[in-house]
């Protein structure tokens, strides 16, 4: 009879060990979450926004450069790379031709609706909710690369040197300070610009205002804040071949029209890959 | 070096490789045991107990070893202990400590009242593993085999639900991301859970014959009817959604399909792998072949390599396809280094290592059975 007392209290012991560690778990879970939130508190009451005018991109690269410069980026990986479209058709009828050039640059649109920051299991990949910025806290990245999967821009990547995630920032140590990100700086033809929404004044709103802005893969829901001018009927219209039996980025046939069309783009990017 | 196809992203590499690919294997292996459970304690098919018991042991062995794949796949690695901590809750990765801590909790508590019998038996033989298995039974000496079954039908039960949970956030993992093509489909979860029943069951059969005839026992193959039946016909339900998949797929004609396209070109040897190794195992199951031993052994052989060749299909394809949609990238496979095929041979020795432990501590067969036999 003893032993059964003895044995019956040994379990009700261990029933209280094991809720209090999982309460105690529990809390701790919660609470660092809960602190988590809280941070960072930032002052700023910034709204960011790039504008990129593809009319005006002369494909001169110096904002690669500068962002390479300016982020001490790694070789084979990049925040800002400038691709080349062509765009068009020919008619072979008539010998009609209308086909375009385009350089276009990329980087980080620093969605509204990031999926990158949702995916992030430990908040690394957080939005800045005062001046909307999409940042990178580098200390606690634990490098699962499931940020990489979710971004539909291909815009983030593994640091070779610090083997976590890094991506364009907008240059935020830059931006923050009055300054325009490098990129914006450094280019000849300001195709790129960088203004702040919050401020009626900022000429970037005379930018929107009259021009027609798209965004890229708009489709995606993110709701990106790199606005481009010049992508009107081209961007989100057909973006591949339209054939399966053909190579994607081949010139395809219109059947009703018999309108030869291209979208012929050449990222030129690749010999990169050699470096990785 | 990286390797492209067409214009594709600067950024762009296959990250996830060979042990994202052993990942959903693992955990596929941990659902499917939980099938032969399901046909001891709901369907009462008395005679797959040893069966059952062997999948069990696997289970846990595989539970323990599956967290490592992705964890070596992490460029930080030991960081991963931050994710309990710093925890966003909106992030998939977070289902998996929630998951993976209660089936983890779920299996050992169905293993304690299953092996109780068995450690007290083993505490009283003495000897290392007797002291191991004396420190298991948590004091309790009391042996009640009647209320110990209730209890582990009952906790058998609660495992089933639980681990296909377990299995389908691994394909949550993927199909969450939409803006992959081949990835963001709700249909990639069913084709996990069903290609999971396949390979569960072929491995605990296979350790079952290995075992037994370690042992130089019989192998009844009418015994073994069921679950082979089972088995193919989870293979025939498994190439019926992946035909519904891909031909879906192909008539949608998307603008990414012709990047799918290339890419399973690109993977041909895996899937032809995928798909003639299910079709041998549906055939298999229902013919001559479930009634000999080695047919058997044959059955379950295949389903292992069919199914790791469809995980395969799974993780690499939909990664192959560049964000920019014009061109694909190969993926990098290194033998030995992080990610290397060396890191994924040393998690199967781990997995063995951890069975034959179990196996050790708690006996292959029940305790009273081996004193009926003795």
């Amino acid at each position: 009879m003893g032993e059964v007392k003895e044995s019956t209290s040994r379990r009700s012991f261990l029933k209280a060990i094991a809720v209090g560690a999982v309460a105690t778990c529990t809390g701790a879970v919660f609470d660092s979450a809960r602190a988590e939130r809280a941070f960072p508190a930032q002052k700023g009451k910034n709204r960011f926004v790039f504008v990129v005018d593809v009319r005006k991109c002369i494909g001169c690269d110096a904002c690669v450069a500068a962002c390479k410069a300016e982020r001490n980026t790694p070789l084979g990986v990049f925040n800002t790379w400038v691709e080349k479209w062509e765009v068009g058709y020919t008619d072979p009828n008539t010998g009609e031709t209308k086909v375009k050039v385009l350089n276009v640059p990329k980087l980080c649109n620093h969605c509204e609706n990031p999926p990158c920051v949702k995916v992030c299991p430990v908040h690394a990949t957080y939005r800045d909710e005062n001046d909307g910025i999409v940042l990178q806290r580098y200390e606690r990245c634990i490098g699962c690369r499931l940020c990489e999967q979710a971004c539909p821009y291909g815009v983030r990547y593994i640091d070779p040197i610090m083997m976590v995630m890094n991506k364009c920032t907008w240059c935020d140590h830059r931006v923050r300070n009055g300054l325009k990100p490098a990129c914006v700086d450094v280019c000849p033809t300001k195709a790129r610009e960088f203004g702040d929404l919050a401020n009626p004044e900022d000429p970037i709103w005379d930018l929107i205002k009259k021009n027609s802005v798209q965004v890229l893969k708009p489709e995606e829901g993110t709701k990106p804040r790199v606005l481009y001018i010049g992508l009107e009927g081209i961007e989100g219209v057909y973006v591949g071949s339209g054939s399966e039996s053909r190579h994607p980025g081949e010139v395809w046939t219109d059947p009703a029209d018999g309108k030869v069309y291209t979208y012929n783009v050449r990222m030129q990017h690749n010999k990169f890959r050699e470096l990785r | 070096m990286i390797e492209a196809v067409g214009p594709t992203l600067p950024n762009h590499i296959v990250e996830w490789t060979v042990l994202i690919v052993t990942y959903p294997f693992f955990t596929g292996i941990v659902a499917g045991a939980t099938v032969v459970s399901a046909l001891v304690y709901l369907f009462g098919l008395k005679h797959l107990e040893q069966l059952e018991r062997v999948g069990h042991f696997l289970a846990i062995a595989l539970m323990l070893v599956a967290p490592l794949a992705p964890m070596f796949d992490l460029t930080m690695p030991i960081r991963a202990f931050k994710v309990p901590f710093y925890p966003n809750l909106s992030s998939p990765i977070i289902l998996f400590f929630i998951l993976w801590a209660l089936l983890l909790i779920v299996m050992f508590l169905k293993s304690y009242f299953l092996f109780r019998r068995d450690f007290v038996e083993r505490a009283k033989e003495g000897g290392f593993f007797g002291k191991v298995a004396g420190v298991l039974t948590f004091g309790a000496k009391d042996i009640n085999p009647e209320a110990d079954d209730k209890k582990v039908k009952f906790w058998a039960t609660v495992s089933i639900p639980v681990a296909m949970f377990f299995h389908a956030y691994v394909g949550f993992l993927m199909s969450a991301m939409h803006s992959m093509p081949l990835w963001g489909t709700s249909i990639l979860l069913l084709v996990f859970l069903i290609s999971a029943v396949v390979s569960g069951i072929g491995a605990v059969l296979l350790l079952y014959v290995i075992g037994q005839s370690i042992l130089g026992e019989q192998v009844k193959p009418e015994e073994l009817k069921v679950p082979v039946l089972v088995m193919s016909a989870f293979a025939g339900f498994d190439l019926f959604v992946l035909f519904i998949e891909y031909v879906s797929e192909w008539y949608w004609n998307t603008a990414e399909w012709p990047l799918i396209a290339m890419a399973i070109k690109a993977n041909l040897l895996a899937y032809l792998i995928e798909v003639l190794g299910l079709f041998f195992v549906l055939i298999g199951g229902f013919s001559g072949l479930r009634n000999s031993v080695s047919g058997i052994t044959l059955l379950s052989i295949v389903s292992l390599i069919a199914v790791y060749a469809a995980r395969w299909t799974m993780v690499i394809p939909a990664q192959m396809i560049d964000k920019g949609h014009r061109g694909i990238v190969y993926p990098h496979i290194k033998f030995v280094g992080r990610e290397g095929i060396t890191e994924v041979i040393a998690l199967f020795f781990l997995v063995f290592f951890l069975f034959f432990l179990f196996v050790s501590i708690a006996g292959y067969k029940p305790a009273q059975q081996h004193k009926e036999v003795a």
